[in-house]
C-alpha cells in the first residue's frame, strides 16, 4: 500500500496530463480546474489504498474520469440515451477515395496533414459524451479497452462498440471539415 | 480481391490498431496485409488518422491553477508540495 508521505513526489507529476484530460472532458478551464482539485483531494484521501506496483496513471485517470462523470452527468437531460446516426465504416477513407476515383495516398495525406489541432478538437467535442470519452481515452491517452471499461463503468463490449461508432461519427464530421476547408477536390458540395 | 481473409482483417482493424490482439492474431493479419493492398490502404489510413486524433498538443496546466491545487492539498495535510 502507498504511503501518503510520498503523494507529492509520486502523484503531483501527473497533474499536467490529468488537467489536460479534465479539460478535454469539460471543454472549459474553470470546470477542468474544479475536476482536478476534487480528484486530487479524492486521490490524496484514498492514496493509502493504492496498491504500489499497479498502474498509478490508470488509477488517477479513473478518479478524474469518475469525478467528471459524477459531477456533470447529472446535469445532462438524457446522459446515456444519445445515439448517433448510422455512418458507413471507414467513412473518411472511402470519401477521399471516391473523390479521387480510387486509393490515393497523397490525397489522403493532404487531408490528414491539413487538419489543424483546433479542428480535430472541435470534431471530438461534437461527439456525444458516451462516445467522446472512449475515443479520448483510447486515442489520446492510449488506455486499453479493459482500463476504459473500468474508468467509464461500462462493459468492454460496450466500450468497443462506442469506440467504433464514435470514430465513424468523427470521420463524418472531419469529412465535412475537409470539404469546407478545401482540403479535397470538389468544392463545398458536401 | 475481397475474400474471407479481408473480412477477418477488416473486422479486427480497431482491436489491431488499439493493441488489443494476441500476437498470433496480429501475425495472421500482418501476413494478410503483406499480400493485400486494399486492406493495407485502409489499415494505413486508420492508423494515421488515429495518430492525428491522438497527437494534438495538450493544453498546459496554468501555474496559478497549479498553485491553487497545492493550496487545497496543503489544507488537507499533504506535505512536501
Amino acid at each position: 500500500m502507498a504511503d501518503s508521505a510520498n503523494f507529492s513526489t509520486e502523484v503531483m507529476p501527473f497533474a499536467p496530463q490529468l488537467y489536460a484530460h479534465a479539460l478535454r472532458m469539460t471543454r472549459n478551464a474553470a470546470d477542468a480546474e474544479d475536476v482536478l482539485q476534487e480528484s486530487f483531494l479524492k486521490a490524496y484521501r484514498a492514496y493509502h489504498t493504492f496498491e504500489e506496483g499497479t498502474n498509478l496513471r490508470a488509477w488517477l485517470y479513473r478518479i478524474v474520469t469518475n469525478t467528471y462523470i459524477n459531477k456533470y452527468r447529472k446535469n445532462q437531460r438524457r446522459p446515456d440515451e444519445v445515439e448517433l446516426d448510422e455512418v458507413e465504416d471507414f467513412f473518411l477513407y472511402r470519401k477521399i477515395r471516391d473523390e479521387n476515383n480510387g486509393a490515393n495516398r497523397s490525397a489522403e495525406d493532404e487531408v490528414l496533414e491539413g487538419f489543424v489541432d483546433a479542428e480535430i478538437t472541435e470534431a471530438i467535442e461534437a461527439l456525444p459524451e458516451n462516445f467522446r470519452l472512449p475515443v479520448l481515452l483510447a486515442d489520446v491517452d492510449g488506455f486499453s479497452y479493459k482500463e476504459i471499461a473500468e474508468m467509464t463503468g461500462v462493459p468492454i463490449g460496450t466500450v468497443m462498440s462506442r469506440l467504433h461508432r464514435g470514430r465513424k461519427s468523427l470521420q463524418k464530421t472531419l469529412w465535412k471539415v475537409a470539404k469546407d476547408r478545401g482540403l479535397v477536390e470538389g468544392g463545398n458540395d458536401a | 480481391m475481397h475474400n474471407h481473409a479481408c473480412d477477418n482483417a477488416i473486422k479486427r482493424i480497431y482491436p489491431y490498431l488499439d493493441g488489443e490482439l494476441t500476437w498470433y492474431k496480429k501475425f495472421q493479419i500482418n501476413r494478410h496485409l503483406k499480400g493485400c493492398p486494399g486492406c493495407t490502404g485502409i489499415y494505413g489510413f486508420e492508423d494515421r488518422l488515429k495518430k492525428v486524433v491522438g497527437g494534438r498538443e495538450p493544453d498546459g496546466l496554468p501555474s496559478d491553477a497549479m498553485d491553487r491545487l497545492k493550496t487545497v492539498l496543503k489544507d488537507e495535510g499533504c506535505e512536501g508540495l
